[in-house]
Order: C-alpha cells, then sequence, then structure tokens
C-alpha cells in the first residue's frame, strides 16, 4: 500500500485512507499529551554578590607564591562578581600552591560566609588568623570578619 | 440486500476501527512511557583535575607535550591555528587551547605560547594578543567510563547543535523525504522493491528513519510480516506523537556507528570524537557526509576498518546530497577531494583503574552503580593523570628491580606475585593526585591503598615522638640501652635495626627518629606514657585500633595506608588534618552541576610542632635511614621516614615536601618477607616517582612558624651550651615554650680570659 498525502490528487484514495488511520489513532492517543524527551532540573539562583574589601596586599616571595597570589585575586573577583563557588575552586587551589599566605584562607573564610556555610567559614578565618593574624591591619579585618561570621551563626 | 450487505460490510468495519484505535492506544502508551524514561544508558564519565601552568614552575617541553597529547591536541608544522593544535619548537611550545569547561569555570579555547629554561617554564603568553599570563589551566582529561552491561558509549546531543550539514548528510544517506512522509515512505518502499527485484536480493531497505526507530526501540531485528507491520503502525504513532526534529535527535543520538574494542560507539556526538576528536557542532562537511555514511553498515563503511570503502560511501552521500540540491556543486568539489583523516583508535581504557573503583565507592552514597552506568554524569576528581603515571611507572619498575636484585622474590603466579601500592596527595588540600593499589588491576583488584590494613612499622614512630613533644624536645636524650618489658606477661627487648647506633648509652631524640632506633623509642613511649601516646593519635582518625602496648611504638598494630598517608598530611600541611579528597565536582549530562566537595581541613597540631616533627623527619632524608635519597640528586629538601615490619613483611616510605606527599608500600599479599628495607624496597620508588614530577617540586623548604626557636645546645647533654666548653655544641629548634634554660651539666664554663686570648689568636692566624 502506498500513502502519500503531499501528492494528494495523484494519490486521493491513499491519502484518504491515510487520513482515516492516522484519526483513529489520534483517536487513540488522545488521552495522553504530547511529551519532551529530555529531563528536567533546576539549578539553584545564585546568591547575591558583594563586594571583597580593599585590603593590603601582601608580597609573594616565589614562583609558586605569586602563582598562588595570582589565583587570589582571580579568586577575589569571582566573589566581586558574587560566584563564591567558582571562587571556592580556585582559592582551594592557591591553598595548594602556598598555604602560608593566609590570603587565601581569608578569602575561603569570606566565600563560605557568602555562601552561609558558618562552619567552614569559620574553620578559614581561624587559618587566616594564624598566618596573617600578626600583622595589625589584616588582624582587625580578620576580626571583622570573625565578627560576621559569629553574626551569621546566630 | 444492499442492506444487509452494508451490515456486513460495516460490522467488521467497525470492529477493525474498534481493533486499532485499542492497538493504537496501547502503543501510544508503550511509545510514551518509553520515550518519556531515560532513553538511552548513558556511562557516567570521569575526568581528571585541571593542570596547572605558571611561570617559574619545573616542567619541561616534552613533559607538557606528553600531558597535551594525551588531551588530545594533534602536533603540526606550523602555528597552531585551530584548538586542540599545537607546535613544539626549540625552546618553546605553542598550543591553541581547547575551551576549558569545568564547573563553574569556562574559559575560550586561545593560542598561547609557553617559552622554557632549563626544565622550567620560563614565561606563558597569548599569541593573538601578547598579554603575559601568571597563570594558566588546561582542560581536564578523561580517566575513565563507568559502563553497563551493554558495553555503550554515547555523547548525548540536542539537535539544536547538530550541524544543518550532518542533518542533511544523514537525510541524504538514510531518509531524504523525513520531513515529507508521515511514518513511512511508500514512494521509498517501492523504490527498494524495484531495485532487490532486479538485483535478485535485498541491495536496499526501505525503512524511514522512524521506522528504524521503531526497530531499534520496541521490535526484535526477525524480518516477519506481523513485525514490519508493526513497525509501521508504530512509525505513524511516533510521528503522530512527536515532532519530527525530536524523532531525529533521538535517533541521531541513538545510531550505532562502530566499536572500540569491546565498547559500542553509538550516536553522533560519540561518533564525532571517535573518529575526529570533534565536538558535533566542529565537523565539516565532509566529516558529516563519512559519518552519515558509516550509519548503513559501520563494520563495513567504518575509516578505521577500509579507509578506501569509506571515502566511497562518504562521496555517494555527497553527491546523493548534491543531487537534493543541499549543497552547491563548488561544495561538493571540495568536500570530495578532502582526505579522510581520523584521529586514530585508542583503545577506551582505564587510566587509573584503581582510583575508578575507590570513586565508585566514594560516590555510593550518591548513586547506585546502576545511575553511575546510565546517567551520564560527569565526574570531575583531583586525579593528575601525570602523577598517576609517574606512579604506576615507578612501581611498576621499582618492584621489577627489587625481584631481579632478590630472586626469591619472584613468583610464577601473578595472584601470588610481589605486590607494592602507592598514593600521592596535597598535603594541604587533601587532594588525592594519584593512587595505585597494586602492580597489576587485570591480575588482582585488590586495592592495597584502600583496603589492605597492614602492620606500619617504624613509619608509625612520627606519632610517638608527636606525643612526646609537650614534655621533650628534639635534643632530650633516650635511653640506646636493652631492657626487656612485660606484655600480657611475656619479656619482650626491642632490639635495633641499625648496627651504628650501638654502644652508644643514650641517643637524642632527633638522632633516634632519623635512625628508626628501637630502643629508644619505646623508651620515649614509655616516658611519655603509652596511654597519653594512644590518646595524642585519636585525633588522627585511623580507622584501626591502637592499643596502649610498648610495642605500639614501633608500629605493631595495622593501619590502611591511605590514613597513614593522610595522617601524615598533618606534619606536611602545617598541623592541619585534610579530608582525602577524590571527587570535585559531579554534573549532570546537560551540565548541570548536581554535587560539589571542597577543602575540609582539621586544625589538629599547632603549626610549631608540625614543623618540628618535619624538622626532624628531615634528618631522617639527610643523615638517617632515608640518606640513600642523596644519591637520587633530587632538588630537596624532603622529608620522610622509612618503615619495616617484622621479618621483612612490610616496607614503607612516607616523604613529602611542602607541596607533595607520597606513600609507598611493597608486599606480600600473605605477608611473605620481602627481605628488604623500607630504605631499600620502598624508597626506590619514591624516589623515581618524585624525580618524574617536577612541576610539584618547587625546592621551597618547609617555612619554620611561629612558636619555633632554634638555640645552640651542647649534643650530649641537650642543654644550653652558650658560655661552655662543648666539643660539640648544635643548632637544635624548640617549641618558645620548651626551650631549655639550663646549661650544659657535662662540660665546664668557658673562661672568659682564656676566649679573648683564643679570639685575639685566631685573628691574627695564630691557631691552626
Amino acid at each position: 500500500m502506498a500513502l502519500k498525502i503531499s501528492s494528494a490528487a495523484a494519490h486521493r484514495h491513499q491519502g484518504f485512507i491515510f487520513g482515516v488511520v492516522c484519526g483513529l489513532l489520534l483517536f487513540g492517543c488522545m488521552p495522553q499529551t504530547k511529551v519532551s524527551v529530555h529531563d528536567k532540573q533546576t539549578i539553584p539562583a545564585p546568591l547575591p554578590a558583594r563586594k571583597p574589601s580593599e585590603l593590603p596586599t601582601v608580597k609573594p616571595d616565589s614562583a609558586q607564591a605569586q602563582a598562588a597570589e595570582a589565583l587570589v585575586d582571580q579568586g577575589r573577583q569571582l566573589l566581586a562578581q558574587g560566584a563564591p563557588d567558582a571562587a571556592i575552586r580556585v582559592l582551594e587551589r592557591s591553598v595548594a600552591l602556598d598555604s602560608n599566605s593566609g590570603l587565601n584562607y581569608y578569602y575561603l573564610a569570606e566565600a563560605w560566609l557568602m555562601k552561609q556555610n558558618v562552619q567552614q567559614a569559620r574553620e578559614f578565618n581561624r587559618l587566616a588568623d594564624l598566618h596573617l593574624g600578626r600583622d595589625p591591619e589584616w588582624k582587625t579585618r580578620i576580626d571583622r570578619q570573625n565578627d560576621r561570621i559569629s553574626t551569621l551563626g546566630h | 440486500m444492499l442492506k444487509k450487505s452494508i451490515k456486513w460490510l460495516l460490522i467488521p468495519m467497525v470492529l477493525v476501527s474498534a481493533a486499532v484505535i485499542l492497538y493504537g492506544w496501547y502503543l501510544s502508551g508503550r511509545i510514551e512511557k518509553r520515550f518519556s524514561a531515560r532513553l538511552w544508558r548513558v556511562p557516567s564519565t570521569v575526568y581528571s583535575d585541571t593542570t596547572l601552568l605558571y611561570p617559574g614552575q619545573g616542567f619541561d617541553r616534552k613533559n607538557l607535550a606528553a600531558k597535551l597529547e594525551s588531551l588530545g591536541y594533534r602536533t603540526v608544522a606550523g602555528p597552531p591555528q585551530k584548538q586542540g593544535e599545537m607546535r613544539l619548537a626549540k625552546g618553546y611550545l605553542e598550543a591553541y587551547l581547547n575551551d576549558l569547561k569545568i564547573p563553574a569555570q569556562h574559559r575560550p579555547g586561545n593560542p598561547v605560547r609557553l617559552r622554557f629554561d632549563r626544565g622550567r617554564i620560563k614565561s606563558i603568553e597569548r599569541i593573538d594578543t601578547g598579554e603575559r599570563l601568571p597563570i594558566l589551566e588546561l582542560e581536564p582529561e578523561e580517566i575513565g567510563q563507568f559502563y553497563g552491561p551493554e558495553r555503550e558509549r554515547r555523547q548525548l546531543v540536542s539537535i539544536r547543535q547538530v550541524p544543518p550539514n550532518l542533518v542533511r548528510a544523514t537525510l541524504a544517506a538514510e531518509d531524504s523525504r523525513f520531513y515529507g512522509h508521515h511514518g513511512f515512505d511508500p514512494v521509498g518502499i517501492l523504490r527498494a522493491f524495484y531495485v532487490n527485484l532486479r538485483a535478485g536480493r535485498i541491495r536496499q531497505g526501505g525503512s524511514t528513519i522512524t521506522q528504524q526507530l521503531a526497530k531499534n526501540f520496541f521490535l526484535t531485528p526477525e524480518r516477519t510480516i506481523s513485525r514490519k507491520l508493526n513497525e509501521l503502525v508504530m512509525s505513524v504513532v511516533i510521528e503522530l506523537k512527536y515532532q519530527k526534529d525530536e524523532i531525529l535527535e533521538i535517533y541521531l543520538n541513538d545510531i550505532y556507528l562502530g566499536q572500540n574494542g569491546t565498547v559500542a560507539i553509538d550516536g553522533v556526538g560519540e561518533a564525532c570524537l571517535f573518529y575526529f576528536a570533534k565536538s558535533v557542532k566542529d565537523i565539516s562537511l565532509a566529516e558529516a557526509a563519512t559519518i552519515a555514511g558509516i550509519i548503513r553498515a559501520p563494520g563495513r563503511y567504518s575509516p578505521y576498518i577500509d579507509k578506501e570503502r569509506c571515502r566511497q560511501r562518504r562521496d555517494a552521500v555527497l553527491k546523493a546530497m548534491s543531487a537534493k540540491n543541499w549543497i552547491s556543486d563548488p561544495e561538493l568539489q571540495a568536500a570530495l577531494v578532502q582526505p579522510i583523516e581520523t584521529v586514530g583508535e585508542s583503545a577506551a581504557v582505564k587510566k587509573a583503574p584503581y582510583f575508578m573503583d575507590y570513586l565508585s565507592h566514594q560516590l555510593e552514597s550518591l548513586y547506585s552503580p546502576d545511575d553511575l552506568t546510565r546517567l551520564g554524569l560527569a565526574i570531575y576528581t583531583t586525579l593528575d593523570t601525570r602523577v598517576q603515571y609517574a606512579a604506576e611507572q615507578a612501581l611498576y619498575r621499582g618492584l621489577r628491580r627489587l625481584e631481579s636484585s632478590i630472586a626469591t622474590l619472584k613468583r610464577a603466579d601473578p595472584a601470588q606475585k610481589l605486590q607494592g601500592a602507592v598514593v600521592v596527595i596535597q598535603p594541604k588540600t587533601g587532594f588525592i593526585l594519584a593512587m595505585v593499589g597494586g602492580r597489576d588491576y587485570a591480575a588482582s583488584q585488590y586495592n592495597r591503598i584502600t583496603q589492605s590494613r597492614r602492620q606500619p612499622g617504624s613509619a608509625f614512630k612520627p606519632f610517638i615522638y608527636l606525643a612526646a613533644l609537650d614534655q621533650l624536645t628534639p635534643a632530650s636524650r633516650l635511653s640506646n640501652e636493652p631492657r626487656t618489658y612485660m606484655i600480657g606477661g611475656r619479656p619482650w627487648t626491642p632490639e635495633n635495626a641499625a648496627q651504628e647506633v650501638e654502644g652508644e648509652t643514650s641517643v637524642s631524640m632527633r638522632t633516634a627518629l632519623a635512625t628508626s632506633n628501637n630502643r629508644a623509642t619505646v623508651d620515649l613511649a614509655m616516658k611519655t606514657g603509652l596511654e597519653q601516646v594512644v590518646e595524642k593519635t585519636v585525633p588522627f582518625q585511623f580507622s584501626t585500633p591502637i592499643k596502649p602496648y610498648p610495642s605500639l611504638a614501633l608500629g605493631a598494630f595495622e593501619v590502611v595506608p591511605l590514613e597513614l598517608a593522610r595522617a601524615y598530611c598533618v606534619f606536611a600541611g602545617g598541623g592541619t588534618l585534610p579530608h582525602p579528597l577524590s571527587i570535585k565536582d559531579v554534573t549532570d549530562d546537560h551540565g548541570r552541576l548536581l554535587s560539589q566537595s571542597h577543602l575540609n581541613i582539621e586544625r589538629l597540631i599547632s603549626p610549631a610542632k608540625a614543623y618540628i616533627i618535619t624538622d626532624m623527619l628531615k634528618s631522617v632524608v639527610s643523615e638517617g635511614t632515608a640518606r640513600a635519597l642523596s644519591g637520587w640528586n633530587l632538588p630537596g629538601p624532603f622529608a620522610g621516614k622509612t618503615g619495616t615490619t617484622n621479618n621483612f613483611r612490610d616496607a614503607w616510605f612516607v616523604g613529602y615536601t611542602p607541596d607533595i606527599l607520597a606513600l609507598v608500600w611493597v608486599g606480600f599479599d600473605n605477608g611473605d618477607p620481602v627481605k628488604a628495607s623500607g630504605a631499600k624496597a620502598a624508597l626506590p620508588i619514591w624516589a623515581e616517582l618524585v624525580k618524574t614530577i617536577p612541576q610539584y617540586i618547587s625546592g621551597a623548604d618547609f617555612k619554620m612558624p611561629d612558636g619555633v626557636v632554634a638555640r645552640t645546645v651542647c649534643s650530649e647533654s641537650g642543654l644550653l651550651a652558650a658560655g661552655r666548653t662543648c666539643p660539640l655544641p648544635i643548632k637544635e629548634i624548640f617549641l618558645e615554650d620548651r626551650v631549655p634554660d639550663q646549661p650544659c651539666p657535662l662540660h665546664p664554663a668557658r673562661n672568659a680570659i682564656k676566649d679573648l686570648i683564643d679570639g685575639i689568636k685566631d685573628l691574627f692566624g695564630g691557631r691552626p
């Protein structure tokens, strides 16, 4: 049986039969609706952006520490764009390269604060204090950060 | 009569119609159920970590080129013009980077030039803008996949990603009237019938794309009338329920397009990667026609099987496209002269099999093994493929060397062979960079890093010394005299393995650890208090029991190697215990983030204590049981500890820099003796591994933290040498609150006048 609906003049009868079959099948299919083959999943909305504080710089003393500092800069920018997850990934890499600078820990605390994770924020704030706490200016900022963490904790 | 005839005609018509409606309704439900569920099992893919490059890093050109090759970059003669190309020249390497697409990060590919100087990266710059880059990240590398029982590889693509040329080529090859028919094509069927009749055999099929889909999803391949009718009805139902583009998308993702070993290549997305190492959106007209041509019979038209036949089929597809006016004549001519350039077949093997097993175990709480083989997840891990490769090679060669030097270690049965295991961790983050759980995964899947429990021997001693730091200092004297202890009513007398310390009644704590002195370490544990020592090991979270027996000092209690490596991270990482991390991100098949794991560290001891233990472990390498490391000409400094258990059943070396920590274990699964110490069996494997990963060895020393002070003390008494006549004063480090405050009692005070005269003599060269 040859069926072709685009050339109706030449195959009117076949077209008619095809139409009937389709109509019947369509009727049979009516209770169901058209479906999409794709699964649907939602992504959580990003957290609001927050500007990082203006902070004094700590001079790195090796190629590795310089790379770590470049990553801290990237992390700061990502935080400024309100992307704490991406910032955390970058700052973690910075820790792997140079865990003595303390800057990476400070910004990790900031990122976790942005994600409202008090426990992680507190741990990294403590580590930042350990490495930068002797610098009076940094000490002030770390203490302020700790206050914000405590406020969030309450 | 007429009425009767009509009645007899109507009854069967109504019955047939009812039957068709019911059958259509039944099929409709079946099709909807099948298509609304996940259509295919898509194996989850595991990726390594990204690779970080920066100026000053120890990474030579060849090593970097090897890394890029493993990422699929192709070497070209001239400057790289397209993504995935690279050029190796004298003193520099140029690469056109691929796009970096990882969760929460997207960097478009761009051309870069890396200059090298004496095995280090000198500079990194963008070729197009000239911008100097402080840091560069390379995309992650595929490590392996979690296959289901079907062993299929499939990269799902959306119809929107498929270029028009591939759509047209597929239609030209398989169903040129696809957008004009309603599930089956009578003209096509008649044409096939005519061609087959003339040929006297089946040469051409009349199945539309929709029919092929119905057959693949719902029907068996047998050739019967009833099956063909079913196929026709189903095709009509599919066409009624779904739009053309949806049907084509399912088809393009479903079709079988070749074989890589035992793994089937399904769908155009995977085929583009398999044949051309390209994303589907990037393939050329000629490549699209090649893929479309393969559909008919992958075993016959695959370029990996017969390139010439593949080219002829491609040309036929191109000409069919041209005949339909889907491509212009110049396009046809240009495509026809294109050679078929494939990327080359590489076996679908797991690159880090023990790590993959460990991962699947780690993922168990989130995804079932079945989910891993069908959901098409992307799992981004911490693994560094270069470190993994280096660890595998070092272990393989090290065990072979050992078997060559001690012939009795050789075993014919693969299951009985000498074994070894290596794990490499970043101590500050806990990221697992490499894991080798045995010498041959094919012979034994038992992961000796995560599953075995072995006595650590002397590799446990640093924890005994740490426990003592609250009372003693590295300069404190410990007894080296033979002593018998009662354990469970039985006498036990620890003996020293090293003969060089025999004869000395006491040794300093530093020397005792460096030389792995058993008597002194047991003496230390007893001085500290066994209960106290056990209590101090609790925060290190060993899962195996550690009991307050004197033999604990010599590592008599079994540990899991991964847990031992993690515990050493506390010393290397300045006092923080990291959670071992293998998985960073998991995304679904649309790239949506499902879960993330982050750096999770816990402060266990002060940076000062961690530094003092590390400094003592540096003495192990510089003058103690691991001093053979100096022969390897490695750019230290390193800290580490050897370990050898009773009857040489286990040989260990755990060594680290501020940046990387590696644990090596060597032994037999059945406990047969290795007949070699940790220094002889495990240390060379560690050294070879470290030598081949210069990118992780910066040469930076451990940074002395606050809370540590240095003093000159008498090497015999361990007390202050200032102002005394001690013959061998040495510089030692102390915790700030544990500095000796007493002068050395063994040697008299210096005579100030005599010192002055000696000083003047020195000035004029009067003393030899």
